[in-house]
């Protein structure tokens, strides 16, 4: 294998690894199965006004609305080169071996971009809302997608700022409009001018992509800008802030309010509750996703009528609350000083246990009230309340317990299990 | 008395231990210095104490309890500075020193005690609502020398405990060391800085490879290789044999 694809394989792979980090942080096994399951639940459910939907979808004017969204997604995506600021020395010189890095990060773009653009005509063709034939519409899309790619490359490479800018201007309103004229067209058959908008697109294509591996590349700022463009991204996605751009989480500092132990007690497991709530609230708890799941979750509430429905809904989100607490509290008792501070395992094990639980029941009782002010039902809103309440106590004592088994033999890091024989993962 | 005895300690890798061997006794009221030079085994020696890195032959006893059969007791017992400052990114300084004091058992009037006489005392008393993570290097270092003397263990693990602290900030941390050492705590630390370790140091554990070099008094560490009116320094590059390199130079 030669070095720059060997260089390029291990690059993506390491990439590839940190966003998966981020996905399986987002999206674990138990939300995925939650996502489906609601889908799956509600289509199932719903099935007759999803059809009505479909039918409404189809006509005029709507149908516009789903031609142009169609034609975004078409138009969307761009090249990266996933390059990182050492290359501009590793890959010296690099118009020749930058360029094969760049180009096979090119071709990898490529790929991403018929999955998604083919997901998206899939999903169209499945739902019986695409009235174009399917292969043809994804040709002359993905040769769209593509053509796009080339042109927002070559915006680029352009040198000042504003020039870039006012151009990078221009070309949206061009993509734009013709994007509009597709639509136009597709709506009136298309029929040889659908052949002849492919053949302009090939042939427009072929141009940019021979001038884009021939043209030289202002390197050091595409670098540059891609290195920049990563890092905000990580930084506001997964919170892998560069140490160079900034060592706090969003702020130095914060208010005495905000600041240390309030109604927790001062002993150890107030110490665990402490480190489990701050991360919650400042660090990876993703306290914005939680509450997303909550609001959607009460609107559904305030509108779906059958019981068996609710009941589901309601055990899935109270399930999925609960795991999310007690991932977090996986994290928190990965670090070094829960290793090396007197944690006795009772102290654990009651963190552990009123960390998830407290979180649980709050929002058990909020989602009983909202139950509560819609219906005006309090005898079946207390009878839920406390039939969830015995469900959720025993699953939480059930679950808490394997995190507290985890953290206590190490199953996350068997190097670190301490009963007296060394391994040979040991890292220093 | 001794406090802590290391008989015979392997530990690190299964196959390729990093620590080979190393036998010795700390007792109480004395400071014991770890030196040898980088890569030779001095944190792993010192986390193998803490219990972070198990040992697969030898024993640590702590008043002559094995460490893996009385973890908790140990921890109880030893405060650790880490030679990088382990901190939370999402708590504040207060959050950190309450978060020590909490899973240390220490109550609440004494906590705020002590941790107002070490505020002061490294002039951190504005930075509470703070998050040390964006401190710089010295900071950060004096919010671990904060959070080990908020309570009263019997022994002090310290681990390059100078690096990035300002000369008023080490003169402080070794004046907090010899009032906790009077009152009957016994410091493990590990150094770099051979002329304080000298000054401060009641023994000395040298140690290259992972094995001992020499241990003992400066005293005695004299007698037995003969080398009378060594300073620690001279007696560290001579066994080390750093003396000997450093005449090879690039031109051979």
């Amino acid at each position: 294998m030669n070095s720059i694809k060997a260089l390029w394989n291990r690059r993506i792979r390491f990439l590839v690894k940190l966003y998966y980090d981020f996905i399986a942080f987002q999206l674990d096994m138990v939300s995925l199965i939650y996502i489906a399951g609601m889908v799956i639940f509600i289509g199932y459910y719903y099935y007759p006004e999803v059809e009505g939907y479909l039918y409404w979808i189809r006509q005029e004017p709507w149908s516009y609305l789903l031609y142009f969204f169609s034609v975004k997604v078409a138009s969307g995506g761009k090249h990266t080169g996933y390059l990182k600021e050492a290359d501009e020395l590793f890959l010296t010189p690099l118009n020749l071996y930058g360029r094969e890095f760049v180009q096979r990060s090119h071709n990898l773009n490529r790929i991403l971009g018929f999955v998604s653009w083919g997901l998206w005509v899939a999903i169209m063709t499945a739902l019986g809302i695409l009235t174009l034939n399917p292969l043809g519409f994804l040709i002359t899309g993905l040769l769209w997608r593509y053509l796009g790619m080339n042109g927002r490359f070559f915006i680029q490479q352009i040198s000042g700022k504003w020039i870039q800018r006012t151009v990078q201007f221009f070309y949206k309103l061009l993509f734009i409009s013709l994007t509009f004229g597709w639509i136009f067209y597709w709506d009136r058959g298309l029929g040889e001018g659908f052949f002849l908008l492919a053949f302009i697109i090939t042939a427009l294509l072929w141009w940019t992509d021979r001038k884009k591996n021939t043209a030289d590349l202002h390197w050091s700022r595409m670098i540059s800008e891609e290195t920049n463009r990563r890092a905000q991204r990580l930084s506001a996605i997964i919170q892998v802030v560069p140490e160079e751009k900034s060592r706090g989480i969003n702020t130095s500092r914060t208010l005495k309010v905000f600041s240390g132990v309030k109604m927790l007690p001062f002993s150890p497991v107030g110490a665990a509750l402490l480190a489990f709530e701050r991360r919650m609230r400042r660090g990876k708890g993703n306290l914005v996703l939680l509450i997303n799941i909550a609001l959607v979750h009460w609107v559904a509430m305030v509108f779906i009528e059958g019981t068996l429905v609710q009941m589901i809904l309601n055990i899935l989100v109270f399930f999925i609350i609960q795991e999310f607490c007690l991932s977090l509290w996986n994290a928190v008792l990965d670090e070094d000083w829960f290793h090396i501070y007197p944690f006795s395992s009772g102290a654990i094990k009651r963190g552990i246990w009123i960390g998830s639980f407290s979180y649980v029941f709050s929002y058990m009782l909020l989602t009983f009230l909202i139950y509560y002010l819609r219906w005006r039902d309090f005898t079946a809103a207390w009878r839920f309340f406390l039939v969830f309440t015995v469900v959720m106590y025993l699953l939480n004592q059930f679950r808490s317990s394997n995190v507290y088994y985890n953290y206590r033999y190490n199953k996350r890091h068997p190097e670190r299990q301490l009963d007296g024989v060394a391994v040979s993962s040991i890292k220093k | 008395m001794t406090v802590l005895k290391v008989e015979d300690l392997f530990s690190g890798y299964e196959r390729k231990p990093i620590i080979k061997g190393i036998t010795f006794e700390l007792y109480k009221n004395e400071i014991l210095g770890i030196i040898g030079s980088n890569g030779a085994g001095k944190t792993t020696l010192l986390k193998t104490l803490l219990g972070i890195i198990p040992y697969s032959k030898g024993g640590v006893y702590i008043e002559n309890q094995e460490l893996k059969d009385n973890l908790f007791a140990a921890k109880k017992s030893i405060a650790y500075i880490p030679e990088v400052p382990i901190l939370y990114g999402e708590m504040t300084l207060r959050e950190h020193m309450e978060f020590t004091a909490m899973a240390h058992e220490v109550n609440k009037p004494d906590y705020s005690k002590r941790s107002a006489f070490l505020l002061k005392k490294f002039r951190m008393e504005g930075k509470l609502e703070h998050f040390p993570n964006t401190f710089s290097k010295g900071m950060r270092q004096k919010v671990m020398v904060m959070n080990a003397f908020l309570y009263e263990p019997k022994i002090y693990i310290v681990d390059e405990p100078f690096i990035g602290l300002d000369p008023k900030a080490i003169e402080d941390f070794l004046q907090l060391l010899e009032e906790k050492r009077v009152k009957g705590a016994s410091v493990i630390m590990s150094t770099h800085v051979l002329d304080t370790a000298e000054k401060i140091c009641d023994r000395f554990l040298l140690i290259e490879e992972g094995e001992v070099l020499a241990y003992g008094s400066l005293e005695e560490i004299q007698q037995n290789f003969t080398l009378d009116n060594y300073s620690l320094r001279e007696i560290y590059h001579q066994l080390a044999g750093e003396a000997s390199e450093e005449s090879e130079g690039w031109d051979e």
